[in-house]
């Protein structure tokens, strides 16, 4: 009897190992492949911010943002380590002036890309808590629509370097 | 009661002393003729008196901006330390104007500390604002504020043609924006050889 008890117990124990605990690590494995799954789907690439005079506590940061899925993505909100703020802003040419303006995000297009240069959209960093040298990496936290975040570590490069 | 009437007297002399000196400083280059077209006044970045004929005999290349300004003005000034690379010892002879069209944010000691960077023979200038006005007037430039709800506060909007300007001061070639840097220092050797 104590055998067959057993035998039962075993059962049960198998049973919910192989119901249960697959299921849920199942599901737990599923929503993560979707979240790595979109994350590569965005590649940044060239990223780099402009090294400016020490003095300076404002500077701007520039990359490309390619978008490899069927769907556009926003890019809402970014953050770094070497600075109070970062927003979102935008240089237009309008009679005759370079206007800036803040804008409340950039939209990737699906399987297509965006390039954040000089002239265009950019990273308008804001309240620099260092001086930013050639040379140095600053970590930049970029937030997506839908949850998705980016953490890239981004160079710091003199205009003389790039252009 | 004569304590009152001194200060009041004391005043009154600053007041006709400050309003004598902006009053001077303003009326100097606002007519069309020859004379005022090729000079002007402004405070350079060691907070003095600036006059364009003080560079009688150099080659100047002068443009408008801010330091706040994260594109334009640090692409036109790094663009301007590659033409002094190409120019060689012809830079010798060149000079860059940089007239900040925001004085609030702009003091002298900003502009000297920002452009000291930006390794080129460069003033700094500012003023006030109808100072500023009449060079940019002067030189058919633009500029305006627009407020905006922005962590770094308004933004200062900008024309951004360079101005190469002669050994008399007169005005040589304008270059937009995209002028490309052999371009700049072709003209330049035009104008000093």
């Amino acid at each position: 009897m104590r055998f067959i008890l057993r035998i039962l117990a075993a059962g049960l124990a198998s049973f919910l190992i192989a119901g249960l605990v697959p299921s849920h690590a199942a599901s737990y494995a599923s929503r993560t492949a979707v979240v790595q799954n979109k994350e590569e789907k965005l590649v940044i690439k060239g990223s780099w911010i402009q090294e400016g005079p020490p003095s300076s506590k404002i500077t701007a940061g520039f990359m490309v943002i390619e978008n490899h899925t069927p769907a556009d993505i926003s890019l809402l909100s970014v953050t770094t380590d070497a600075a109070r703020v970062v927003e979102l802003h935008k240089i237009v040419l309008e009679g005759g002036m370079m206007k800036m303006q803040k804008v409340d995000s950039i939209t990737v297009p699906a399987n297509g890309s965006v390039e954040l240069k000089p002239g265009g959209y950019h990273l308008m960093v804001i309240g620099l808590t260092r001086a930013l040298k050639e040379g140095d990496e600053v970590k930049v936290n970029l937030t997506f629509a839908g949850n998705i975040e980016k953490t890239v570590s981004v160079p710091v490069k003199s205009r003389d370097s790039i252009e | 009661m004569k304590k009152d009437s001194r200060l009041m007297a004391a005043s009154l002399v600053l007041v006709l002393f400050v309003a004598g000196v902006t009053g001077a400083r303003s009326r100097l280059p606002v007519s069309q003729d020859k004379e005022t077209s090729t000079n002007f006044a402004l405070t350079d970045q060691d907070g003095k008196l600036f006059q364009l004929s003080q560079l009688r005999g150099k080659t100047v290349l002068l443009f408008f901006g801010d330091t706040s300004c994260p594109d334009a003005c640090p692409t036109t000034l790094a663009k301007l330390t590659r033409v002094y690379k190409l120019l060689g010892r012809d830079a010798e002879n060149v000079v860059t104007i940089f007239v900040s069209v925001d004085p609030e944010r702009d003091t002298p000691s900003v502009l000297k500390k920002y452009l000291e960077y930006f390794r080129l023979n460069s003033r700094g200038l500012t003023g006030t604002k109808d100072e500023i006005d009449v060079v940019v007037k002067q030189y058919g430039a633009r500029y305006e504020f627009e407020k905006s709800d922005s962590a770094a506060g308004y933004h200062v909007n900008h024309s951004t043609d360079l101005y190469l300007l002669n050994q008399k001061g007169e005005l040589a070639h304008r270059f937009a924006y995209e002028g490309r840097q052999q371009e700049i220092a072709d003209e330049i050797r035009k104008v000093i050889h």
